[in-house]
């Protein structure tokens, strides 16, 4: 795994510039950001994650956490399971968020937007097995739900089976009396989000200023 | 229903229109026509009574509100001509045809009287026909979209409305320095106040034209954002310079230029203020709104017009408080008050909007039929319609190139081109040109014509290039089609992952600023001015669920009035019927709907009849009307036994106070009753192994099917028990088993663990062959109306007021009970039992 030095020096900015495509200023800034959430480490653990105060509301933080920690979002392959994280691993997670750049043409607009999608349905395939099942998504629902206590489990995995089943009938149509809907698969799911605007909406302002400083005290530190 | 709310406003809206129309009386009534008829009637001193008379004609008394609703009954239906044949309105935009009208009747008027006797005043446009269409623009704000853009908005109204008005003025000035135009009395200050108030663009043109060539939400919120704010931005320019024009150009320095920069701040965001605290205000109104429910709609509209008016009042922006009071509220509003009253707002918002906008339109046009107003000067008209184009295009590049700067999605050049285009000019221009003082501005009539020129032009020709622009340009278009759930939730792991991403990343953007506010609303706006009932139903995905399982059960019973009856609850071969469309016509159509048509079986079963009996009761009015003699005992008969009886129907009595339906507590009982009475009986039957009673019933119809059955009831209990205890009845064991799902449309007959049952569609078949149709196959009937969707167990949750969730408590308690139960046994069996 394409280890850093303990502080990277601009060469290495360079290189992981070119391959993430985000700015030297804000890889300088990211890594300030990772050396603050790993207290100084060179790894980057699941429980730095977990001290984010501002994610502890958050009910999705356990996939979001366990997507830093999947490796098949690095470009390359780390032997199960994943622990820890450098700062090359957090660099490639993050920049599935990176806004594209202005200047692409279709084709790599389209593989943007494939990568975008594949970063979310790795996220609600956390079994990893390539389809994401009833039980994965309801798994997702009821989260998302969670924060409203005053609904019902039932309710959630009411509205969880209904999206699937409109999931089965979106994909497949008409459906055989014998068959079962064992999940999504990603090209089911790329079907489904076809209207999706993925690619202008899974994107996050990366700054070139440092803000780091001023979520320094929510940090848990 | 809409009417009585807003009867207040419309009531205004006529006397006061009629005011400005009084003198009009006569020209209408023409026996009188060489009288000098007035509004007040007094010069029609009735005469010397000698006899007393059956009838009298007293046009004098009720010329002015007969002659305002007569107004407005003459544009809806100009508009209601318009509307009948699209041919032409998906050419011409509807505003540019509905000016045209007002061109033909004004001809009629002119021709009539010689003279412009119906105008559109200012007092009449800016307090009666605008503050419907902005309240309905704020109330029906997409909020996340106009926050998110709000930057842009803000910039494109404030610095662009700026930018439009200083460059318009200078450049006519120094056109005229220049001597384009000849002799006119007009200096520096007139001509900035000229560019001030036609700078903006106006929310109810450019409302009219976008809404018809559906661009993307983006490029539509900020033109629309624009056209709404920046009416406040013009409203102010225009008094700041209306005041320096009455103070003289000798006596304006820095300190008043000041002034009017400060004035200009206090006014735009002292309205914007003003209008939030009228929204929270009515946040709290509607808190406690809940015995009055008959006119707690009504409340939105007059508080909404208070914010209008009291802005006025206090010479702050009335536009923009308006715009914010609705912003503001409609979300803890709509969450308060009951579904009907969110409804009657809605809709009463729409009528008033639109029947305003209808005849915004139409007067603008019968306005301009007027000799009085127009001077021409060519240099003048055609160098602001010039300017007004191109820097309106200048504006918008410029303002674009810098906001894209700091934009996440930057704005194509094409949706720039189209937001220049839509610069579309209004009302609001030509009204505030009316207002002008003759005394101080001298060419005011030329300014007024050129006014309604630059709106015409706007509004008649971009407004018709505008579609073809739009395709040929291939602007990105609206989604039409409607969220899925599935989309939905995909929308909500997006906003949640969006901000952990920045949380960890140490970013402080707009998702983090988004969350908080969130978290900050949730802790506190919503307990202050929600009421507590309403906050848990306050999630999205939850409210599509609920829209889409309103729509299958709506769409369940229009299923059955398109049939012709009520029959296929009832009748097998009927569903076979309806099961066999289903798959076979709407898949493709509504996936939704057939996809969940048995949906999640188990859990609903005991639930299923929640969607009959809150739809039904409509049914039951509409079908029993034409029906057949046959089909009508029948579905009496059905009626009686399936459906609560409404023991009051609104329809038999008149109360100004309720509405409401069956919300009685007889019919609470009688549910109870009734659901405690079969499920004994089902209870019994199961335990004894015996069938449920049956009796013959005098329905030849149901004689016929019920015969087989009975002769096999034996095997069936059988079947029936074991089908229902293995297939999962109870729910909680209906899915855990794997994490796939069954195949929705067949699931309830072809239940794998009872491999020998037939389904319902070959029942009929198997009768003759005989074969006895299995018990799951008679219990469907009931089921297709509760299992279109698995409403139940929200039902639990989201336990209202309403009348049927009311009688769902006792049923839904016992129902924990005796989850261990066999389900009902089928309603049929039940049919002879009453008779």
């Amino acid at each position: 795994m394409g280890s850093l030095q303990s502080s990277p020096s601009h060469p290495d900015y360079v290189d992981l510039a070119e391959k993430t495509g985000f700015s030297l200023e804000q890889i300088s800034i990211l890594h300030k950001r990772f050396k603050q959430l790993s207290h100084n480490e060179d790894k980057l653990r699941r429980e730095h994650l977990d001290q984010i105060t501002d994610l502890q509301a958050n009910p999705i933080r356990e996939q979001i956490v366990e997507a830093f920690f999947d490796k098949r979002n690095f470009y390359q392959d780390i032997e199960e399971p994943v622990n820890e994280i450098s700062f090359e691993n957090f660099l490639e997670v993050m920049s599935n968020f990176r806004p594209p750049s202005d200047n692409l043409s279709e084709e790599q607009l389209v593989k943007v937007r494939l990568e975008k999608l594949r970063f979310l349905f790795n996220m609600h395939d956390t079994d990893k097995d390539g389809t994401i099942t009833l039980e994965e998504y309801r798994h997702v629902v009821e989260e998302l739900l969670s924060y409203y206590e005053a609904l019902e489990n039932e309710t959630a995995r009411g509205i969880a089976d209904a999206a699937m089943l409109e999931v089965a009938s979106i994909t497949r149509g008409h459906m055989e009396p014998d068959e079962f809907y064992e999940g999504i698969t990603f090209e089911h799911f790329l079907k489904l989000l076809e209207g999706f605007e993925i690619e202008s909406r899974m994107n996050i302002r990366f700054m070139n200023m440092d803000t780091t400083t001023l979520c320094k005290l929510e940090c848990g530190k | 229903m809409g009417g009585t709310q807003g009867s207040v406003l419309f009531f205004c809206l006529l006397v006061i229109i009629s005011r400005s129309l009084a003198n009009e009386a006569a020209t209408h009534e023409t026996s009188q026509s060489s009288t000098n008829a007035t509004s007040s009637g007094s010069g029609h001193e009735a005469p010397v009574i000698t006899t007393l008379p059956i009838v009298s004609w007293k046009w004098s008394h009720v010329s002015e509100p007969y002659l305002v609703a007569l107004w407005i009954l003459v544009c809806w239906l100009c508009k209601l001509v318009i509307e009948a044949n699209h041919h032409v309105t998906n050419i011409i935009p509807e505003s540019a045809l509905l000016i045209c009208f007002g061109f033909i009747l004004g001809g009629i008027i002119w021709a009539a009287d010689k003279q412009q006797t119906f105008k559109l005043t200012p007092t009449v446009f800016f307090f009666y026909l605008l503050p419907p269409i902005i309240l309905d623009s704020g109330y029906h704000m997409p909020n996340k979209l106009f926050f998110s853009n709000m930057g842009a908005i803000l910039v494109y109204a404030i610095i662009g409305t700026c930018w439009n008005a200083a460059t318009l003025g200078l450049s006519l000035w120094g056109c005229h320095k220049g001597g384009a135009m000849g002799e006119l009395d007009i200096g520096l200050l007139q001509y900035l106040l000229f560019g001030s108030l036609i700078a903006a663009v106006d929310p109810v043109a450019v409302l009219a034209v976008f809404e018809q060539v559906h661009v993307n939400e983006v490029l539509f919120i900020l033109v629309f954002g624009e056209s709404l704010l920046n009416d406040g931005v013009t409203v102010v320019l225009f008094n700041v310079f209306d005041a320096f024009v009455t103070l003289g150009g000798a006596q304006i320095d820095a300190v008043e230029i000041i002034k009017g920069i400060i004035s200009f701040f206090v006014v735009a965001f002292g309205g914007s203020l003003l209008g939030m605290v009228f929204g929270l205000l009515m946040c709290l109104l509607t808190r406690c709104t809940k015995n009055i429910q008959i006119i707690e709609a009504g409340f939105i509209f007059v508080v909404g017009y208070l914010s209008y008016l009291t802005a006025e009042m206090l010479s702050l922006s009335a536009i923009l408080s308006c715009v914010f009071c609705g912003v503001c509220c409609q979300k803890y509003i709509n969450a308060n008050m009951s579904e009907n009253s969110v409804k009657t707002v809605k809709f009463a918002m729409k009528v008033f909007a639109n029947g305003s906008e209808t005849m915004i339109f139409v007067f603008l046009g019968i306005s301009a039929i007027d000799k009085t107003i127009w001077v021409w000067n060519t240099g003048f008209i055609l160098l602001t319609l010039l300017f007004i184009f191109i820097y309106r295009f200048i504006g918008v590049f410029l303002q674009t190139w810098v906001l894209n700067k700091f934009r996440l999605v930057p704005l194509e050049f094409i949706d720039q081109l189209i937001m220049g285009f839509g610069g579309l000019r209004g009302a609001v221009a030509y009204g505030l040109a009316v207002m002008m003082d003759e005394t101080k501005i001298k060419e005011k009539n030329l300014m007024v014509s050129t006014t309604l020129i630059v709106v015409f032009f706007t509004v008649i020709i971009q407004g018709i290039i505008m579609k073809p622009l739009v395709k040929w340009l291939k602007v990105k278009k609206a989604k039409m089609s409607e969220l899925t759930l599935i989309e939905k939730v995909q929308n909500r792991v997006f906003d949640h992952m969006l901000v952990a991403i920045e949380d960890i990343s140490g970013q402080i953007g707009h998702n983090y600023m988004r969350d908080k506010w969130k978290n900050f609303e949730e802790n506190w706006m919503m307990w202050a001015l929600m009421k507590p009932s309403a906050r848990k139903k306050q999630d999205h995905v939850f409210n599509v669920f609920h829209q889409l399982n309103l729509r299958d059960a709506v769409e369940y019973v229009s299923e059955g009035e398109s049939r012709g009856s009520l029959e296929f609850i009832r009748n097998d071969s009927a569903i076979i019927d309806f099961k066999k469309k289903l798959g076979d016509d709407i898949m493709e159509a509504m996936p939704d709907v057939t996809a969940d048509t048995s949906f999640d079986h188990g859990i609903v079963l005991p639930f299923r009849r929640d969607p009959v009996p809150s739809v039904s009761l409509e049914m039951h009015e509409q079908t029993m009307n034409g029906l057949r003699e046959m089909e009508d005992l029948n579905s009496h008969h059905l009626l009686q036994e399936h459906l609560y009886k409404g023991r009051k129907q609104h329809r038999h009595k008149f109360s100004r106070n309720h509405l409401a339906i069956n919300t009685d507590e007889d019919e609470v009982q009688e549910i109870f009753q009734r659901t405690m009475r079969r499920r004994l009986e089902s209870f019994k039957s199961a335990k004894m192994g015996m069938p449920p009673p049956k009796i013959t019933s005098k329905h030849p119809k149901k004689d016929q099917q019920k015969g087989p059955r009975s002769r096999t009831s034996g095997d069936e209990d059988f079947e029936f028990s074991e089908a229902d205890s293995a297939s999962g009845y109870d729910p909680s064991c209906s899915y855990r088993g794997g994490g796939g799902i069954e195949n929705p449309a067949f699931m309830v007959d072809l239940d794998p663990v009872v491999p020998l049952q037939i389904p319902p569609w070959l029942a009929e078949a198997e009768l003759h062959s005989g074969v006895a149709p299995s018990q799951r196959a008679q219990v469907r009937p009931p089921l297709t109306a509760g299992d279109l969707r698995r409403l139940a167990p929200l039902r639990i949750s989201t336990r209202s007021t309403d009348s049927f969730m009311m009688a769902d408590i006792p049923d839904a308690e016992e129902r924990r009970d005796s989850f261990d139960l066999p389900p009902p046994p089928p309603p049929p069996s039940q049919d002879g039992r009453h008779q």
